[in-house]
């Protein structure tokens, strides 16, 4: 064995052992992470009392429920689980759903999702990368449900190699084209927060730490990677990337094209030796333990995603002159996220248990607090994924299809998240102070045939389900905010509804036959039931629910 | 470094000092009452159905003829008869004195008087994806920075806030999105020009009195929760909500359904997508809509050159010609820009298939109206059609001269979501020939 390869695995090695050993030993005894929400807890107050913020009330179960079910598994609660939760009496109720939501499957699909948008987007042009996508999110799905540590699976990710349809991973080559110039400005930008993609064709006058020759030094790294199209009858099936023998990276400077060969110059870091394979050996310098800007990008990623905003803003601009805005959180978070392998879920159970993450989104005064204060939870708009989920979870379509006709649901599937991704797509990098919505998205909410099938199928749940309208109004209004917004009604709320289905039921004489309530929901998603007055008053209902703001942001 | 070395590598706005925690909080001044009392309520007002004309500049729309996949200029507005590159196609006198098209684009010909013809249009990109972002944008792709389409920023230097309709509309292809500038100024994409709205009505069993009723309770709520947390993306929520609703009911939107149009009109266009486009861009730009880009699909004629691009001009030359005649006709030809090009050219050289390959380095752009001089060419390539001999045009030239054309600074900075300086034009000078 190579010795510069013995060293590698010693130091990784190393790294995940003791990682592991921690991490065992945190789920057991989670004291320590306790002492770390309190810290940051601490300092988030001082920060607020010295910059004299007051921050928002706390949230409610309500509230908490909502943000931490979208936020961990990209889909509202059933309305079951929301029942049950406030009804729960018990003091660390908080806790056991953070734990219970981390160790579901939904945490690593939807984290898979949120990773796969991170690293190669959403909907590119360039078909390849479409191409792959599937099979990247599975990888990524596997190293999420394991919990493998992040430096591990990004060393594995940034050496992969072999077809897109058997090494997901490989997708992200694919994506930016295998392109050194590409890959030089995208992996520091994703995985350091930092942008040095201008130095590619001059000293960048941005951040004067980065010259042309830095660009072309990390982009070297990335010259032997190639990629090509796998066929099968001239349709491409998959792609298929690898790692060439040759290969250099060329810089053109004053006319002159100069080669330039691979430096390690985002960090000072001395390997034993390096791997002699381009990425092996980028990745290695990358995912080092003394690479801490390594973790602190991530670090800081997580934190902008629970808050709509970085410790440091934007998060991809780490630079001296742009600090983070309360250095203590992200320097602490940063050494425990170290010190205890990497480990992502622990990293959310701390941030989602700090108080500044169990605050309100109610202002606490006449003005609201601004986003870099943590002092008060952001309306962050719904991903166009959560946006779905949360749809079809809200109006029942979701049990109703799965149950009695999964072709159908698949069909339906299939074609909304591409409306909901075509109409609802954001930036890849969702940042709540730049929050736009479109008038087509409104459109579609208000509109859209298929959107007001499912509305007409919350408004006729009870008759779905077998209940008669001897339940009371009360009851079904209850559902329905319970599967839009996660919380009961008000009074003064329940007053404008229930007199809402009042008027509608006295201004509407036809009450139509229902026969045969086997299918009911389906005919109801088909139009071909009429309604009866109060079901369409409640459908009314469902559909303000979801056209509404607390519908339709995270907050 | 000394500046002569950089103007030529000024590519990426890094050279100005980042402008810190920019962001785009605070641009609100409609207080929250203003907006739910709007909310729902302002569509009483009626609009005039033609935009108001009381602006200095010349032009004020644009509408972009888009040959996706890149037309061969030397089988159109550049035709090489006594070359071996020539192809089959014979030339044809036009409108303009000594300068002839091919005999696939005869209409044109008649109008070639209002049109003026580069011919030296250079590029570096032949890659499709990344040319048809060039030819976009203005702006080569940069991996880190979205740019927006050209018709996004028309839309926001020459858009009314209070219009109606999206100032940005593109019939029969997908554009290029607003990028940094935000989703207010993404195109409405037109994919079905027989509903060319989406979601524009409620479905029938929703009456109007059902609308009121659900308005009312959504009103209700959206109060409450925006007095909760005062946030302002509650705010940009109704503001939105307010814009849809005013589509939903506006008269303008009369403007999309080209059914009314008298039969010849449309058989003079041509009974086909891209006829059926071009005289929905016509409606829209009467309407008031700033930028109209309407795509034709088919030109990467690798195999089959001569047949697939004569069948395309059969399409392109009734729609194209009958534009610049009805713009005319309504007075509107001296306010509107007309832009047809794609993301490059194609080989002088004749493959074996018949076919002509990618070919940046000297194609044709043609525009009208909006003050172009008509009746023009610019710049030459040589007999053979391989290089450009006379006054080259580079993509940020034509940007440049677009953005003259329509009172737009092209040297104005945007500032990306991250504080990145960005000019609208990427160093292009004005071609002041082409300006009337």
């Amino acid at each position: 064995m190579p010795r510069w390869l013995i060293a590698i695995a010693m130091s990784l090695t190393l790294a995940w052992v003791v990682a592991l050993a921690q991490t065992k030993g945190t789920k057991e005894n989670p004291a320590d992470e306790q002492r770390l929400v309190q810290t940051i807890n601490a300092a988030l107050a001082r920060y607020w009392y010295e910059h004299q913020i007051k921050p928002a009330p706390p949230a409610s179960d309500a509230e908490f429920l909502r943000r931490v079910y979208l936020d961990l598994t990209g889909n509202l609660p059933p309305e079951e689980v929301t029942r049950q939760f406030l009804a729960d009496r018990s003091p660390d109720k908080r806790r056991k759903l953070i734990e219970q939501l981390l160790d579901s499957p939904d945490y690593a699909k939807w984290w898979a999702t949120v990773w796969r948008i991170w690293l190669i987007g959403r909907e590119s042009r360039r078909v390849a990368a479409l191409v792959g996508i599937r099979a990247m999110e599975q990888w990524l799905q596997d190293k999420l449900a394991q919990n493998v540590p992040y430096n591990r699976w990004v060393y594995e990710l940034l050496t992969a190699s072999g077809r897109t349809d058997e090494n997901g991973a490989a997708t992200f080559f694919v994506k930016y084209e295998a392109k050194p110039e590409e890959l030089a400005g995208a992996v520091p930008r994703i995985f350091l927060g930092t942008r040095i993609q201008c130095a590619q064709c001059h000293d960048a006058f941005n951040d004067p730490r980065w010259k042309q020759q830095d660009f072309w030094s990390v982009a070297a790294y990335f010259a032997r990677v190639r990629v090509r199209p796998v066929r099968d009858q001239n349709r491409i099936v998959a792609f298929e990337v690898w790692e060439a023998p040759r290969g250099e990276a060329f810089m053109e400077r004053n006319g002159q094209r100069q080669m330039v060969l691979p430096k390690f110059v985002l960090a000072s870091i001395a390997l034993p030796e390096e791997p002699p394979e381009r990425r092996a050996a980028f990745a290695a310098y990358l995912t080092h333990p003394q690479n801490r800007l390594f973790a602190q990008a991530v670090v800081n990623r997580y934190w902008a995603y629970f808050f709509g905003y970085g410790l440091v803003h934007p998060i991809d601009d780490f630079r001296p002159e742009n600090p983070p805005v309360v250095p203590e959180v992200l320097e602490k978070l940063t050494d425990d996220f170290i010190a205890n392998g990497y480990d992502l879920k622990r990293l959310i159970r701390i941030i989602v248990s700090t108080r500044a993450y169990q605050l309100s989104c109610q202002a606490p005064s006449s003005k609201p607090n601004s986003p870099e204060t943590f002092a008060q939870a952001q309306l962050r708009p719904l991903m166009p994924e959560q946006l779905f989920n949360a749809f079809l979870r809200a109006t029942g379509a979701e049990e109703v299809l799965k149950e009695r006709a999964p072709r159908l649901y698949e069909q339906l599937h299939q074609f909304m998240v591409r409306r909901f991704v075509v109409v609802f797509n954001t930036d890849e990098e969702p940042d709540v102070a730049a929050f736009e919505q479109t008038i087509q998205q409104a459109l579609m909410l208000m509109n859209n045939e298929q959107v007001q099938r499912a509305v007409r199928l919350a408004g006729g749940l009870p008759l779905f389900r077998a209940l008669t309208d001897e339940r009371s109004d009360e009851e079904h209004l209850n559902t329905l905010f319970l599967r839009f917004y996660c919380r009961y009604p008000t009074p003064d709320e329940r007053r404008v509804m229930l007199e809402h289905v009042r008027q509608f039921v006295a201004s509407e004489q036809r009450v139509p036959v229902l026969r045969g309530r086997r299918n009911i929901g389906l005919a109801m998603m088909a139009g071909n039931v009429p309604l009866p007055p109060k079901a369409q008053a409640f459908e009314d209902i469902a559909w303000a629910l979801l056209n509404s703001g607390e519908f339709l942001f995270n907050h | 470094m000394p500046l002569g070395q950089w103007t030529q590598e000024y590519c990426c706005g890094c050279l100005e000092t980042w402008s810190e925690g920019l962001s785009r909080r605070g641009f609100i001044k409609v207080g929250l009452g203003g907006l739910l009392s709007m909310l729902f309520a302002d569509w009483l007002v009626q609009q005039p159905l033609r935009a108001q004309t009381n602006n200095i500049r010349k032009a004020k729309s644009v509408i972009l003829l888009w040959m996706n996949g890149g037309p061969s200029q030397l089988d159109t507005f550049d035709p090489k008869p006594n070359s071996k590159n020539g192809g089959i196609f014979k030339p044809i006198k036009t409108r303009i004195p000594d300068v002839q098209f091919t005999e696939l684009l005869p209409q044109l010909a008649e109008h070639a008087d209002k049109l003026a013809v580069i011919r030296s249009m250079v590029s570096k990109e032949t890659n499709h994806q990344r040319a048809q972002y060039l030819l976009h944008t203005g702006y080569l792709p940069q991996g880190t920075v979205e740019h927006p389409s050209f018709g996004a920023v028309v839309a926001k230097e020459l858009g009314d806030e209070n219009f109606d309709l999206p100032h940005f509309v593109s019939i029969r292809g997908p554009s290029f999105g607003a990028g940094f500038l935000g989703a207010t100024y993404n195109p409405l994409v037109v994919t079905n020009l027989s509903q060319p709205v989406e979601n524009l009505l409620p479905p029938q069993h929703v009456t109007p009195d059902r609308l009121e009723r659900r308005l009312f309770l959504l009103r209700y709520l959206e109060g409450k929760f925006a007095d909760w947390t005062k946030d302002e993306n509650q705010q940009r929520h109704l503001i939105t909500y307010n814009k849809a609703l005013r589509l939903m009911r506006s008269p303008l939107t009369k403007a999309f359904n080209i059914a009314e149009e008298p039969e010849s009109v449309k058989q003079a266009y041509g009974d086909n997508d891209f006829g059926r486009g071009c005289l929905l861009a016509r409606r829209l730009v009467e309407a008031g809509v700033r930028f109209v880009e309407v795509y034709l699909d088919g030109w990467d004629t690798h195999q089959d050159n001569f047949t697939r691009t004569q069948r395309l001009c059969s399409i392109l030359d009734p729609a194209f010609a009958t534009l610049l005649k009805e713009l005319k006709e309504r007075d509107l030809l001296d306010s509107t820009l007309v832009v047809w090009m794609g993301e490059f050219g194609r080989t002088p050289r004749i493959n074996p298939n018949e076919g002509r390959d990618h070919w940046a380095r000297g194609f044709s752009v043609v525009l009208a109206g909006g003050g172009i001089r008509g009746g023009q060419v610019i710049g030459a390539t040589n007999e053979d059609g391989t290089d450009v001999v006379h006054r080259p045009v580079t993509v940020p030239d034509l940007f440049a001269t677009l953005c003259h054309l329509l009172g737009i600074d092209p040297n104005k900075r945007y500032y990306t979501p991250n504080g990145r300086p960005i000019t609208i034009v990427d160093n292009g000078q004005v071609v002041t020939e082409l300006v009337g």
